[in-house]
């Protein structure tokens, strides 16, 4: 036993080891988004948040500019009526900070999102119809603007015109060890 | 890979806390408020898994989802059909956008299809009545009766009763009525795993004899009677794997046909046989209720021969030797019980199955051959 293990190549063994240390270490998440399931009203569109998946950010993707990504469904909900979202005035609110960040949002299955990847201004909704909306930001992910330490959270705003208030998704992320 | 976990997950063969893990613990998560028995141990991410199996013929083109989204009775709502091999469900998120408590009478909800068909589904909600508090969201699924309901359907529309809880300024509760109506993707073909029905598996017994034997098999006597039980695993509505055990009785059988190896002992030998079996099965749905099978598989058989001596003792021969087995069977199923310990497809089959044993014997009693018999099945799936 004792020669066994005496002549057994050591340097591969050890390399082995360090090399599932690292792979597992790096894997692991840094930063992770998610939001709760939440139905939201806003005058004649109704939206849902359900469509959204966590997204964990290995940490050797993290850095400190943090790509926050939210799909969500919208509805006009109204019979006779056409109804318009605002998406130009898409933005992530943080919740104690006078600072928001724009947001760019995109019709997913829109023609015009496919081939040139531009941002319309506004969505219409016929009566009834539905769209899958998909809107993102880069922010960086510092004390400052509140989003950094385990607990951070943020709201999206998409409004809608002629609604009182927006369409308002709650969304938290956690955001450690990014250096 | 996920949706195999997911599938095990929902079938309960797989420990569903893995899927229950919630990030933040301390923060309030959806309520789910019940579905089939197997499903309430489910946490906050029942609702997230349960959207890859949406039905793919009743997905907007748009959208890629086949979620409506209603509002009324002071909440929003969100409904949608997902579908398992067993049944289809009605998956539904319901959220309080009002400052004032809301009763939902969960156990009350209805689902009309466009074929006329309206059904009170069959389930059990862990709270019949909740209680939704200013903002609260509750989710849950609730089974629908019968899959091929989906057949003929172009639209389903399910009704969310309500009312509001009394107050002192308001002691009268007022009902309410929220409708959202979910409809088929007609510019997709229609999906059979939509609308047909499908076991993951199927346990059964089975009786009956053997018909006729070819070779020196049919020297040991007909008939026999024959007994079985099985089981069946499919993968997918017409692929899987059965598993089979045979009993054979021969009875007294020819009994000069054992006179060369019979040992002298008194009263007259018996012989049985056992055999267990493993192979394909290959089933195709005819219609609502009827089921072909085609299974081919190989095992093993082994005779049992028996004799006993002056004092009563036993004196056995046993011979195990190789087989191949194929069947055929026509299913109907018979019985849909959609709740409770029991619930599944009863069907009632009837069995053609022939045997070869290339090379069988019994001691120095050639007993290799063709057997060909029918037997009556009795079988039960999920």
């Amino acid at each position: 036993m004792r020669d066994t293990l005496k002549t057994m190549p050591k340097l591969p063994i050890v390399v082995t080891i360090a090399v599932l240390c690292l792979v597992t270490w790096s894997c692991s998440p840094a930063a992770l988004q998610r939001s709760d399931y939440d139905i939201i009203v806003a005058g004649d569109v109704i939206a849902t948040n359900s469509e959204m998946t966590r997204l964990h950010v290995p940490k050797w993707l993290a850095s400190r500019q943090c790509l926050l990504k939210y799909p969500f469904l919208v509805q006009n909900q109204n019979g006779s009526k056409r109804a318009t979202v605002l998406l130009s005035q898409a933005r992530v609110a943080v919740p104690e900070k006078p600072s928001s960040f724009p947001m760019t949002c995109r019709v997913l299955d829109a023609p015009e999102a496919k081939e040139t990847g531009r941002t319309p201004a506004t969505l219409d909704l016929e009566p009834g119809q539905k769209r899958l909306l998909e809107c993102e930001a880069k922010i960086e992910a510092t004390d400052e603007n509140g989003l950094q330490g385990p607990k951070a959270w943020a709201f999206l705003e998409v409004p809608v015109q002629g609604a009182k208030d927006p369409l308002r998704f709650r969304y938290r992320f956690r955001i450690e060890d990014f250096d | 890979m996920r949706k195999v976990l997911l599938t095990l997950a929902f079938a309960g063969l797989l420990p569903t806390q893995a899927f229950a893990q919630r990030l933040y613990p301390e923060e309030p998560a959806p309520q789910m408020i019940g579905a089939l028995s197997n499903m309430t141990s489910m946490g906050s991410q029942a609702y997230e898994g349960m959207l890859h199996f949406e039905l793919a013929d009743w997905k907007d083109n748009a959208t890629h989802t086949s979620a409506r989204l209603v509002s009324g009775c002071g909440v929003a709502a969100e409904a949608r059909v997902v579908g398992f091999p067993e049944r289809n469900m009605l998956l539904f998120l319901i959220k309080n956008t009002t400052d004032k408590p809301i009763e939902f009478f969960a156990d009350e909800i209805s689902v009309e299809f466009s074929t006329s068909l309206r059904h009170n589904p069959q389930y059990d909600f862990a709270q019949g009545k909740v209680l939704l508090e200013p903002g609260k969201v509750v989710y849950g699924a609730v089974p629908l009766q019968d899959k091929y309901d989906f057949k003929e359907a172009q639209w389903f529309k399910a009704d969310f009763p309500f009312a509001t809880t009394p107050t002192a300024t308001a002691p009268d509760q007022k009902p309410c009525m929220l409708t959202a109506r979910i409809e088929r993707n007609l510019s997709v073909p229609l999906l059979e795993e939509s609308y047909l029905q499908r076991t993951q598996w199927e346990f059964g017994a089975a009786f009956g004899t053997t018909a006729l034997r070819l070779g020196p098999v049919s020297q040991l006597g007909v008939p026999a009677v024959t007994l079985s039980f099985f089981s069946d695993v499919y993968f997918s509505q017409r692929h899987g794997v059965f598993f089979r055990i045979f009993w054979e009785n021969f009875g007294g059988g020819n009994q000069t046909v054992f006179t060369p190896i019979q040992g002298g002992y008194s009263g007259s030998p018996t012989l049985q046989a056992i055999s267990f079996s493993a192979g394909y099965s290959h089933r195709i749905r005819l219609g609502e209720r009827w089921f072909v099978y085609a299974q081919g598989g190989l095992g093993i058989y082994g005779y049992l021969y028996t004799e006993w001596n002056a004092s009563g003792v036993t004196v056995r021969t046993r011979s195990d030797q190789f087989t191949i087995d194929l069947q055929g069977a026509i299913a109907y199923r018979w019985l849909n019980i959609g709740r409770g310990l029991f619930r599944g497809s009863y069907f009632v089959d009837l069995t053609l199955f022939n045997r070869t044993l290339p090379f069988a014997a019994i001691e120095t009693l050639g007993a290799n051959g063709n057997v060909t018999g029918a037997l009556v099945s009795f079988r039960w799936g999920r």
